[in-house]
């Protein structure tokens, strides 16, 4: 052992290709040391270190950095650290209740600022339940639509007791429910916790088959410090934006004016291809014990057949739905048919205080608000 | 050989920008002392330097031929306007004056050579290594710029062989004011960039390869360094590890590590030359980088206005600016150093300094200490002996106020400098009256260490504040942007 620390003795010092070759075998014999003590350790799962909720506010919303807009975030994937920067993992208030919200970028904000979201615009309802607890929101959706995302995510945070959850709220659009031929990138950052997931509810598509692939590369592919050096590095980038995120509440500055996408949208691209996604979240809620409801999001086109199937499929699983696919007018939509204006955010956040009434025993919500979207109890 | 002169030159002639600089400088040492036995050295990096030397020639002529095309085409179609033009004037005579400097360059050796016969190479001393060495670095992406750097050379050391021989101290003061002046000249056109040079074409070094000279230049009024040969003059003048960012090295200093026994090689300066840019990369490459990415305050204002993030903005650049240039100077160290010279440090801790005096001390030394020493001392010692010790203060005033514009003026030359160098000019002006009228303080202070720590660490705090609020003026362009900036900074909306 001492002959080996002792890697650069003095009376080698004088130059020769022996002793060049012992000085590079002994790096390369320390670099694979290395890489295996942190393949054993994983320093990044260890206390999940972040300055998030102590030395800086906790992000409200999940992370995500597009190229080409300018970001105080990066595209910090795994599961495990999304959530340790998250709000949500601030620990939970004596008299806080604690509502989670799931579903997609309608619901993540895109376009909008995470402080104008509809999770935080219900927060700012200070709405109360009648045991006395204050209403606190969390928005743990995360772009793009796709139902074993939302799945995920919702199993990380219901198999981690250290969340405390109350109540779950799953936004969905009729995209969510579009057959997905790709896994997404959430999925693929996160094999082990995808495909236990998958295995565990009966799941299987060719996108998670995909993702089981991940499994099979070696250790030193996946979890040593030589494939995780991004991760590493967007670790420490992301607590230094955390500085500038305390201080301006920015995380994604989305251009001034964006063009309206005139993609076909409509219930032409919709049919129910991911039925097992949503049984098995309905499942998994039921087995946490979790109350789960149902929001289906407003959109600017009619989809009667979508509000049809959905009613029905909520109805027999037991699962109350709020319908607010027609509550807002194209004028409160942003670049999409879906994502939603600041002004469109809190009226659905009305309707969905108005809704969780019953549920919550609210006792002090506006009394001015009208109730317009449908309810399925 | 051939092949790896031909990878390096090529990568610089890329525009890999400083990264390429410094990787070539390392790889190049590396190269010339591990691979290249060493009695054959000198050879192998004289056919190195050639071999460089041709591609960026050929680079040159490449970029000429370009040009001439365009022109050609733009004067056939009759289309030829300002907005349409693809070329630049610059371009076109630096490349000119490059390429004339190499035929001077290749007339003089084939003369020298005809008279004298073939050199031995191998007798030759040290200083041509270091100057073949600097030719192959220099040849890649400083090529275009230094042809015409070589000329002001050419002439500065003509300049300084003449004051050598000059029969009379007023011929030596007028050759030595019209060449100095010509420097300056020279200096403040490239500040002022009349030329509008493209990217490539940019004046790297001549900030530091002025004020080498200018050293040289200044002190051999006073008969210094009469026993300096050109040639060492020439190496010292273009020694690359301290050409893009210092340290501003000294001729006494320099010959020294050229005239020693330190010259003969060790294995142990490559460690620790290596040891010390591995640490001043970490600085730039990763601190410095990280801090600029998205937190330092840029060239111009964010679009968020908040007191807060101002605050962040302000912090990072003042943690960035100092990584950035420590990082880059221990590079220029390091490198310096695997060639057994000792370049003089730089930064000793500035941020962690009680006073503005003691932090120009401790940051770009040798730039400070360059001023000090040619600036300041000469105009106080000038104004008091005309002016007489009554007004004390006020030629420290205005020596403090004209060395600090100066190196304000020498970052660019903008409004924006000119406040920095005030701002620091006035801290040093009123730190010095506050020391003078408080010396019964700072001797109660020495009687009690407890006390004197805590006055020390509200300096590092004060001194450090004042500092980086300096650094508004210092990194946004214009004069309306720093003072929105400030009022950003106490929370009042502009």
């Amino acid at each position: 052992m001492k002959s080996f620390l002792n890697w650069w003795p003095e009376d080698e010092l004088a130059y020769s290709w022996r002793f060049i070759v012992r000085v590079a075998k002994r790096v390369l014999y320390l670099f694979i040391i290395f890489n295996f003590l942190y393949y054993l350790f994983q320093p990044l799962e260890i206390g999940r270190p972040t300055l998030y909720n102590g030395a800086i506010p906790g992000r409200v919303r999940m992370e995500w950095s597009p190229g080409g807009l300018e970001s105080f975030g990066v595209n910090e994937l795994r599961l495990s650290r999304l959530l340790a920067d998250h709000a949500i993992s601030r620990s939970k208030a004596e008299n806080e209740y604690r509502v989670l919200f799931i579903g997609s970028s309608e619901i993540w904000g895109y376009f909008n600022k995470p402080q104008d979201t509809m999770p935080i615009a219900l927060d700012r309802l200070s709405l109360f339940t009648s045991d006395g607890r204050m209403v606190r929101s969390y928005n743990l959706s995360y772009v793009y639509p796709n139902a074993i995302k939302d799945m995920l995510i919702l199993n990380y945070v219901l198999s981690h007791g250290t969340y405390n959850t109350d109540l779950i709220v799953w936004v969905v659009n009729p995209k969510i429910f579009m057959p997905n031929l790709d896994p997404h990138w959430l999925e693929m950052a996160n094999p082990e916790l995808t495909v236990s997931m998958a295995r565990q509810y009966g799941l299987s598509s060719q996108a998670l088959d995909q993702v089981a692939a991940e499994l099979e590369v070696p250790w030193w592919r996946r979890h040593s410090f030589l494939s995780e050096r991004d991760d590493i590095a967007y670790w420490l980038l992301n607590q230094f934006y955390g500085l500038a995120w305390s201080t301006t509440g920015a995380d994604l500055q989305f251009p001034d004016v964006m063009p309206r996408d005139q993609a076909t949208e409509g219930e032409d691209g919709w049919n129910n291809q991911q039925p097992g996604a949503f049984e098995a979240l309905v499942t998994m809620a039921g087995d946490h014990d979790m109350p789960l409801v149902l929001v289906s999001s407003p959109m600017a086109w009619e989809a009667p057949e979508y509000n049809r199937w959905l009613a029905e499929r909520a109805d027999s699983l037991g699962v109350p739905l709020l319908d607010c696919s027609e509550l807002l007018s194209s004028d409160y939509f942003t670049d999409t048919h879906l994502h939603l204006t600041t002004e469109g955010h809190n009226l659905f956040a009305e309707q969905v205080a108005l809704w969780l009434r019953p549920w919550l025993s609210i006792s002090n919500a506006e009394t001015n608000m009208v109730a317009i979207c449908p309810s399925h109890d | 050989m051939a092949f790896i002169a031909s990878v390096l030159s090529l990568w610089n002639n890329l525009g890999s920008g400083i990264v390429g600089i410094v990787i070539s400088a390392c790889m190049a040492t590396l190269i010339y002392w591990i691979l290249l036995p060493e009695r054959v050295r000198h050879a192998g990096l004289l056919f190195f330097s050639i071999v460089a030397l041709i591609a960026s020639g050929a680079t040159v002529w490449f970029i000429l031929l370009v040009v001439t095309l365009t022109l050609a085409t733009q004067v056939a179609g009759r289309q030829q306007n300002e907005t349409s033009a693809s070329f630049s004037p610059g371009l076109i005579l630096i490349s000119l004056i490059y390429i004339a400097t190499m035929i001077v360059s290749l007339l003089w050796a084939a003369l020298w050579i005809g008279e004298h016969g073939y050199p031995d190479i191998l007798s030759l001393p040290l200083a041509w290594d270091i100057l073949c060495f600097d030719l192959v670095l220099q040849s890649g992406i400083l090529f275009l710029a230094w042809g015409a750097v070589i000329c002001l050379f050419a002439l500065a050391l003509a300049a300084i062989e003449i004051l050598r021989q000059a029969a009379t101290a007023d011929l030596r003061r007028v050759l030595g004011y019209f060449v100095v002046l010509s420097l300056l000249g020279a200096f403040i056109a490239l500040k002022l960039q009349p030329l509008n040079l493209p990217g490539l074409v940019t004046w790297v070094g001549f900030s530091y390869f002025s004020f080498r000279l200018l050293h040289v230049l200044l002190d051999s009024f006073n008969g210094q360094f009469t026993n300096a040969s050109p040639l060492e003059i020439l190496v010292y003048a273009l020694f690359f590890p301290a050409l893009l960012i210092g340290p501003i090295d000294r001729l006494p200093r320099f010959l020294k590590d050229m005239r020693g026994e330190v010259q003969t090689f060790q294995w142990l300066y490559v460690v620790e030359g290596m040891t010390r840019i591995l640490i001043g990369g970490v600085k730039k490459f990763f601190l410095a980088d990280l801090l600029l990415s998205k937190l330092a305050l840029g060239l111009t204002l964010s679009a968020h206005t908040q007191t807060g993030f101002a605050w962040v903005q302000l912090y990072a650049y003042a943690l960035y600016i100092f990584f950035d240039f420590a990082g880059y100077t221990d590079i220029a160290i390091g490198t310096g150093r695997m060639l057994g010279v000792s370049l003089p440090e730089n930064f000793m801790s500035p941020y962690l300094k009680p006073s503005i005096t003691s932090f120009w001390q401790a940051w770009h030394i040798t730039l400070s200490s360059w001023l000090r020493d040619y600036v300041f001392f000469p105009i106080s010692r000038y104004l008091l002996q005309t002016r007489g010790r009554r007004h004390s203060y006020v030629i420290l005033f205005l020596a403090h106020m004209t060395t600090m514009i100066l190196i304000g003026l020498w970052h660019g030359i903008s409004l924006n400098f000119v406040i920095w160098g005030v701002w620091h000019g006035a801290g040093l002006f009123v730190h010095k009256i506050f020391t003078d009228r408080t010396r019964s303080w700072q001797l109660y202070w020495q009687k009690h260490p407890l006390i004197g720590r805590v006055v020390d660490a509200v300096g590092v705090l004060v001194t450090f504040h004042f500092v980086m609020l300096g650094w508004v003026f210092f990194v946004l362009q214009n004069s309306t942007d720093s003072m929105i900036f400030m009022l950003r900074l106490f929370g009042i909306s502009s």
